[in-house]
């Protein structure tokens, strides 16, 4: 088992399964039906990814890191990421853009608790987080009429009412994460204008400008926001993960011409204009121009990033840059920590426990674009 | 508003049939090389890919390049010389026999870029050259601001070539070309009133020329160009490391494009009924160039496909699937012909609307057969959709 105090907080609520059955997880192991109590019973650890059924159907499952299923949820349409509470032991699962539903479940059982809904005007983009007491769940949405990304925040307690939103201060806001202070917001605003009644399509290439922006998490109050240099500014930032130093790692995906191969990973910190890794020109054409999703490891030492068009997962040393290792994954975008390296999932059904030497398993489902460390 | 509606049409007309080849379609791009074989496997027995050589590929990647792209663009730089022309011409005699000239050379230029323009790699992505030519939609009416801006202010730094390329995108290409030929106060242009219209619209051809010249230049280079690069990919090269890499932005053209003409050209004019219809979200409603533009695109996309001989890499057990896209592309010629213009009219009539709500599912289903079919037969992984990625 492994525990890290102090460790940094990248994704969510990290939780081995020691600390997880100390906690809300007790409550969980007992709920679980004795196949899932089984397969939890094996397990080192527990994830949660919006997943497309073999039946056509969308869902979220609970699985472990050899790719058993331990519940599943079903969803109306296609999911996105997943958040965690800790307090309550619950899970919220939500929309892919540009829709509007949330769904809060059990992650035991996979029953559904609570369906939300943005309100009028918002939609979803898919990221959100818990506040560490457990009370605040906070979800990145769209003021598409107003192109505008926002940080809303949701009061478990009082049945997750939506209480407020906070601006992001730029366009398509996707994921956000909590500092390891636990009170700062840190934001990955893609800049691209989308509007639902035009479907997914971009609509400001030509003037696009993303950025990573740091909120304080109880008034929404500005903290620092950073932007690309200028010919950068179509590098669309969706994903980040945040290392042993407090640095906001994020993964880019270029909408320039795809020859430009831009650098596409780089670290962000408040006050500090925007830094960029430079890779080998051969990884970086394997990541072709698009990353889909970025961890930490749990001792925040190493990043992972993935590329689902290229079909490739890189690992790189967080206080150098230093690639580490690649590994070659079809359609490979789910990451998370587990134990002291990573999984990693793909849209054919794989679970790899990457820097170990075991077989790929296979989900007899489609895994969507990021997996949750529960 | 519904999502629904406007991001899976074709549920809102439930065919059997259409919806089986959504299905595929999205599982396909859910889910790349593997499973979207899995999703044709319900219909067509197992999985199959081609067996089609690099040679064989790089042969359709080559076709394609040399038997429409340069062609298209190409086609397209004389267009854009000859609105400059017309632009002149109607500058130096403004008459109404030479608006009508400018005005009929503007629709050739709108038909020429329409064939070409689902081309959206290479030259025509660099310095935002396909912005320029269209900045399309402008959901805020940004670009419609600045273009009367220039018009009230006289703004003389916009009747150069030059000078006009320095400015926003939104003001350089086809919307303020047909703003200033069709927009409010557009018939000044065949009397002496219109001099400062019609020499920012002269700049605005001249921009388009210039930009055409360009890309074409940029196709025909033989070393070291995007011709060469793509038919002859390397391990080093950022965007060409293989034949799949080529073949897959050609594919591309089909998927983006179809995707582009369904949730740009038609969902937003539509709207979800007659009363419901926003005929001023048509691209070209002023100048009621809407259909021709429609026409045009699927008219290029049919050639491209032709062309290209692409249907030759199938695997010979769905061979098939060429006819049935011919067949598809068929309809849409079908329903094409059925339209006349102005379609901002045929959104509000029942009976004429039927005729654009099934272009938009031969849109659709198009487009399922080239993401869910074609594609992942060819072995090409997904990802693929540009709108795909999250």
């Amino acid at each position: 088992m492994r525990l890290f105090p102090g460790t940094k907080v990248a994704r969510g609520a990290f939780l081995d399964r020691r600390s997880f059955l100390i906690g809300a997880g007790a409550a969980f192991a007992a709920g679980l039906s004795p196949r899932g109590a089984e397969a939890f019973d094996r397990a080192d650890a527990l994830f949660g990814a919006s997943c497309l059924r073999p039946d056509g159907s969308f869902g979220c499952a609970v699985f472990t890191d050899r790719g058993e299923i331990v519940s599943a949820v079903a969803l109306p349409d296609r999911g996105h990421d997943v958040a965690f509470d800790k307090v309550s032991g619950r899970a919220v699962v939500f929309a892919r853009r540009p829709r509007t539903f949330a769904i809060v479940f059990d992650p035991t059982s996979g029953e559904t608790i609570k369906t939300l809904t943005s309100p009028e005007g918002r939609h979803f983009f898919g990221h959100g987080f818990f506040s560490p007491d457990g009370r605040l769940m906070y979800a990145t949405e769209h003021d598409y009429d107003a192109a505008r990304g926002l940080v809303a925040v949701y009061d478990v307690e009082a049945g997750y009412a939506r209480i407020g939103e906070f601006d992001a201060h730029g366009m398509d806001t996707h994921e956000a994460l909590l500092m390891p202070d636990g009170e700062t917001i840190v934001i990955a605003n893609g800049g691209i204008e989308t509007h639902p009644d035009y479907g997914r399509q971009m609509l400001n290439l030509p003037t696009m400008e993303p950025s990573i922006v740091f909120l304080d998490r109880k008034t929404g109050e500005l903290i620092d926001k950073q932007l690309l240099p200028q010919d950068l500014h179509k590098l669309s930032l969706h994903h980040i993960a945040i290392d042993a130093g407090n640095r906001v790692w994020f993964g880019g995906q270029y909408q320039g011409a795809a020859s430009d191969a831009p650098p596409l990973v780089g670290f962000a910190e408040a006050g500090k204009p925007l830094a960029l890794t430079e890779l080998a020109p051969t990884d970086l054409a394997s990541l072709a121009n698009y990353i889909g999703s970025v961890a930490a490891s749990r001792d925040g030492e190493r990043i992972a990033v993935s590329s689902p068009v290229g079909g490739t997962v890189m690992i790189l040393e967080a206080k150098t840059g230093n690639v580490l290792e690649r590994i070659g994954l079809t359609d490979g975008c789910g990451l998370a920590p587990d134990g002291s390296g990573f999984l990693a999932t793909s849209g054919t059904g794989a679970v790899l426990r990457l820097e170990e030497d075991d077989d790929t398993a296979m989900a007899d489902l489609e895994w969507d674009n990021h997996i949750l460390a529960l | 508003m519904s999502f629904a509606l406007i991001s899976r049409p074709a549920e809102t007309h439930p065919r059997p049939a259409r919806r089986r080849l959504l299905a595929a379609a999205f599982a396909a791009v859910f889910a790349l090389p593997l499973s979207p074989l899995s999703a044709l496997a319900q219909e067509d027995g197992p999985p199959e890919i081609t067996k089609a050589t690099r040679e064989q590929k790089l042969d359709v990647v080559w076709n394609t390049i040399d038997g429409a792209i340069r062609p298209g663009y190409a086609a397209f730089a004389d267009a854009a010389d000859e609105a400059n022309s017309a632009m002149g011409d109607l500058c130096t005699l403004p008459a109404g026999e030479n608006l009508e000239g400018a005005r009929e050379a503007f629709a050739d230029l709108v038909r020429a870029w329409s064939r070409i323009e689902f081309v959206q790699f290479g030259p025509v992505m660099e310095d935002n050259r396909g912005a320029r030519i269209l900045f399309f939609p402008d959901r805020r009416g940004i670009g419609l601001r600045q273009v009367q801006a220039i018009l009230a202010d006289k703004d003389e730094s916009a009747t150069t070539q030059a000078g006009l390329a320095e400015k926003s995108v939104a003001v350089q290409g086809l919307g303020a070309l047909e703003y200033v030929l069709h927009g409010t106060g557009a018939d000044a242009l065949a009397t002496k009133d219109g001099d400062f219209r019609c020499r920012f619209g002269k700049a605005i051809t001249a921009n388009l020329t210039k930009l055409g010249d360009a890309i074409t230049a940029d196709w025909t280079k033989d070393a070291g160009g995007i011709a060469e690069r793509m038919t002859n990919p390397k391990a080093s090269d950022p965007a060409y490391r293989t034949a799949d890499d080529s073949l897959k932005e050609i594919v591309g053209v089909f998927i983006n494009g179809f995707e582009a003409i369904r949730d740009l050209r038609l969902n937003p004019g539509m709207g979800e009924s007659e009363k419901a219809a926003k005929p001023k979200l048509f691209l070209f409603y002023r100048s009621e160039l809407a259909l021709a533009s429609l026409r045009a695109n699927f008219a290029g996309m049919k050639d491209l496909f032709t062309v290209s001989n692409v249907g030759s890499l199938l695997p010979e057990t769905h061979a098939y699937l060429k006819d049935s896209i011919l067949f598809e592309f068929e309809n849409a010629d079908m329903a094409l012909g059925k339209l006349s213009p102005p379609l901002t009219e045929v959104v509000g009539d029942t009976s004429k609307r039927q005729n654009l709500t099934y272009l938009l599912i031969v849109t659709d289903s198009l487009q399922s057969q080239f993401a869910g079919q074609l594609s992942p037969l060819l072995g090409l992984s997904a990802g693929f959709s540009a709108l795909d990625g999250d």
